[in-house]
């Protein structure tokens, strides 16, 4: 409801799309042909975009259905994202992973927006998102659009490698009963309830409790390794709709917990550093309405308001974080050929931050404010060949002077069956909390004279928005009516980039002992360039047969900007070189289907993790159509590999067994 | 706060009249073909086309020469263009063919679609041709509440439909039960 992307023909629509992608869009599609139910069945709605069909949006774009996502056994979002071309998806330990578009890959990439229908989840504190608090009903889940790139001007701070928004089902589509329980020798447990209601006409509601127990996984001697994840989840959404007006209510409230190993400095003394397994419990909750008005066919108005708590009781740092976010918008056709959206968007966040020895932020209390407006034409230079997109987004933070990102779009359409499209944008991530305020005690060794010598990272209050100038292309085909191509490729220029460079030591007397410091301070040393491409292909064989195929390429070139200040390793955040990924999904008769989906990660440079393959086989079962089993064996054929060798934060990577899982779902 | 959103979107309409104003001459012209209308006017217009196969007119009344079916529409609305994309398709056996009226007098026709600016006008006139055998889609429960028959309605971004039997009755038009079925139940009820 509130900002939906490129919403289009996809879902249980799926073979809409492929005879509108066949059928091109010089003539407009034969709608005639279609029953009642199947024009029902048609998502018309205009929210930051006009309807438009995937092939013709001109931006790096690729979406997860709900048949992508029942069918990959993904049971965390992270997991999902894997299919992703130009994602990168590493997992961490049981519990934790690093997720970024285009490289720069961290565990909370901060340039990367993840929206839950059009509410931002990533934490100011980090810019970035912990994926371990966040956990939806799969099966609510419409689909997941991930568009790579800057999306700056119509999505907002941090979209400056991508966006990911998930969109869930209106709970006018979740009417009735579904329960999913299963376990396995990873999962200990995991289940979901949910119902789904109505009140009148107008009003539909669900309500939903999902929760699992996800054991450990493995150190290099094959011990467990502590660092399971419990998570329960309580939520509800309510759509209410007349005439011209439709509200969205929802709300969630989770209690997370989860264990982890972490190196962490406790004092200044020379042994200080240990390695100790941490417990941390995570509470929060959001509520969000969204409102929206339709004046005519061609001009709509949204407003949503969202409120976030959320509070992490980690040991060495317990963030508490409130959000606030109000969102308008405003959609309208000017004429025959102009598409405009405009929107204004306000969050304000506050944040206490209690520390430790090891991690401490100055202030501990902070507050942000974040003011944007945008708008963005999409003019029809040629019919049906030519399109332009032009826009702008003005943003302010904490009442600095407001900068301009600015968004040029160009697609072309030479045959039904082809769409050629180039982009050029710029966009900016603001500094979170911890750029700007963090200290981080980071080791001790013995100086001269026994004086300990303490590395500490240090914020910088200072710090400016990182930058980026992103220049993309991309072409797809519908090359027969079974198969198509999507290519992508990018060049990207980054300034600004943070990254902590050494300064003069300094004399710090308490606390005792005495003891010098060599400082690390956030500045805006980083400066380089990635380029890549990504194609993504899609074939249908035969009749209940498909593949789905993903290829990317990477090449990262980052530096700080003074050559004295050292080599930039790992310090922007790392990605594979190159990643390829096939899925491919039979159906046979009797309602089982079997899905078998490989993913291959490259060598990569900057971290050094080795070449790595991963193998997840699924067999589904429906023997009613209220009733599903499913049994999934992920990381098959493993060879214990680690997918992360280092991470800033000092968490130990953990090694993810071959796992196996059993899964009924049940619809009443 | 629809109000509120009402304020700011007008604030924006200055905007918009900028914006116009720079829309480039030759498009309005007739000799450019026309651009594809919106994908909701299409879907609308499809709606229209296929409830004419689930309504059956009386066999002795016809308010247009044999051999053409007729949709008439009332006022300017985007789904006009969508509906003549549908010119020269069969309904019923007979050539469809899409007028245009500017009053509800003027319509003769099977079936009238009445733009969203003509509830009024069609409220005032509905009277008149109660009788006819005119089956009347609109936009918007309103459009129910001026003595329309069918309604389409924008659900949670989905095109639907709501019926109101009784003026089909009085203009002696058979609905079949499968569009009543699934019909969206009229706001009023429950």
């Amino acid at each position: 409801m509130a900002r939906r992307t490129f919403a289009r023909w996809i879902g249980p629509g799926c073979l809409l799309a492929s005879r509108l992608l066949a059928q091109g869009t010089p003539e407009a599609p034969d709608l005639t042909a279609l029953s009642i139910e199947q024009l029902m069945a048609i998502d018309v709605t205009s929210a930051s975009k006009r309807e438009e069909p995937l092939f013709r949006v001109p931006a790096a774009v690729f979406v997860i259905t709900q048949d992508d996502l029942r069918r990959s056994g993904a049971l965390s979002i992270p997991e999902a994202l894997r299919m992703v071309p130009g994602m990168e998806v590493a997992q961490i330990d049981a519990n934790k992973w690093e997720v970024s578009a285009r490289g720069f890959n961290t565990r909370l990439s901060d340039k990367l927006l993840v929206l839950v229908d059009g509410r931002t989840v990533y934490t100011h504190i980090f810019s970035g998102v912990y994926w371990d608090t966040q956990d939806l009903m799969f099966e609510d889940v419409e689909r997941i659009e991930v568009v790579r790139g800057p999306g700056a001007t119509l999505w907002g701070a941090n979209a400056v490698n991508g966006v990911i928004n998930i969109i869930t089902k209106s709970s006018r589509d979740t009417q009735g009963g579904l329960v999913v329980a299963g376990a396995g020798n990873l999962e200990n447990a995991f289940g979901a309830v949910r119902y789904g209601g109505s009140a009148g006409d107008a009003l539909t509601y669900r309500l939903f409790a999902k929760g699992f127990s996800r054991g450990d996984n493995r150190l290099p001697d094959g011990s467990a390794a502590r660092d399971n994840w419990n998570s329960q989840h309580l939520g509800l959404r309510a759509d209410w709709s007349a005439g011209s007006e439709a509200a969205v209510l929802q709300g969630d409230v989770y209690r997370v917990r989860t264990r982890e190993r972490i190196t962490e400095l406790e004092s200044v003394s020379l042994s200080a550093a240990r390695l100790i397994d941490r417990d941390s419990e995570f509470h929060g909750g959001f509520g969000s309405l969204a409102w929206k008005h339709t004046f005519s066919e061609r001009a709509s108005a949204s407003f949503a308001a969202s409120y976030d708590v959320r509070m992490r009781d980690e040991v060495a740092l317990r963030p508490h974080e409130e959000v606030l976010d109000l969102t308008f918008q405003h959609n309208l056709a000017i004429g025959r050929r102009q598409q405009v959206v405009w929107g204004l968007g306000y969050r304000r966040t506050t944040d206490d931050l209690p520390g430790s020895f090891s991690v401490s932020l100055t202030p501990e209390r902070g507050k942000q404010t974040l003011a944007s407006g945008y708008v963005q034409d999409d003019v029809t230079l040629v019919e049906d060949r030519l399109h332009a997109v032009a826009g702008v987004k003005v943003e302010s933070y904490d009442g600095r002077s407001a900068r301009y990102q600015p968004n040029f779009r160009l697609l072309w359409t030479p045959t039904a069956r082809q769409t050629a499209w180039a982009s050029y944008a710029r966009a900016l991530a603001t500094p979170g909390r911890v750029d700007q305020a963090i200290r981080v005690n980071f080791d001790v060794f013995p100086g001269p004279g026994g004086t300990p010598v303490l590395v500490s990272v240090f914020g910088n209050p200072d710090l400016r928005q990182q930058e980026v100038v992103a220049y993309e292309a991309g072409y797809r085909i519908q090359a027969t009516p079974s198969l198509s191509l999507d290519l992508a490729a990018f060049y990207n220029r980054y300034d600004e980039l943070i990254a902590p460079v050494a300064g003069a030591p300094l004399f710090e007397p308490s606390p005792e002992p005495a003891h010098l410091v060599l400082p690390l301070r956030f500045e805006n040393s980083g400066t380089g360039d990635t380029r890549g491409a990504e194609l993504a292909a899609s074939w249908n064989a035969a009749a209940g047969l498909r593949f789905r195929g993903a290829v990317t390429w990477l090449d990262m070139d980052l530096r700080f900007k003074d050559p004295e200040a050292g080599p930039a390793a790992d310090t922007f955040g790392d990605g594979a070189e190159l990643q390829a990924s096939l899925r491919s999904s039979v159906d046979f008769a009797h309602d089982f289907g079997g899905d078998l989906t490989v993913y291959y990660v490259g060598h990569n440079p900057l971290e050094a993790v080795d070449t790595y393959w991963r193998v997840d086989l699924l067999g589904t079962w429906q023997p009613l159509a209220a009733f599903e089993l499913a049994a999934g064996v992920r990381n098959l054929f493993d060879r214990r590999h680690l997918e992360v060798l280092d991470t800033t934060e000092r968490i130990q990577p953990t090694l993810t067994p071959v796992s196996a899982y059993a899964k009924i779902t049940w619809r009443f | 706060m629809a109000f509120l959103i009402r304020r700011l979107a007008r604030a924006a309409t200055l905007l918009a009249a900028v914006l116009a104003a720079i829309e480039i001459a030759p498009a309005e012209s007739p000799s450019e073909p026309a651009p594809a209308p919106p994908l909701e006017s299409q879907v609308r217009a499809a709606f229209v086309y296929n409830f004419a196969k689930f309504i059956d007119w009386p066999q002795s009344v016809s308010m247009t020469p044999d051999g053409v079916f007729v949709i008439g529409v009332l006022g300017d609305t985007p789904v006009l263009a969508a509906l003549h994309a549908l010119s020269g398709q069969e309904v019923k056996g007979r050539r469809l063919v899409v007028r245009q009226y500017q009053r509800p007098s003027e319509a003769a026709c099977q079936v009238l679609y009445v733009g969203a600016g003509q509830i009024h006008a069609f409220a005032e006139a509905a009277r008149s041709f109660r009788e006819l055998p005119i089956l009347t889609v609109g936009e918007g429960d309103e459009f129910l509440k001026a003595g329309g028959m069918i309604a389409l309605v924008q659900i949670e971004g989905r095109v639907r439909y709501r019926i109101r039997a009784e003026p089909a009755e009085t203009a002696r038009l058979v609905i079949s039960s499968k569009l009543l079925k699934l019909a969206e139940r009229p706001a009023e009820q429950r």
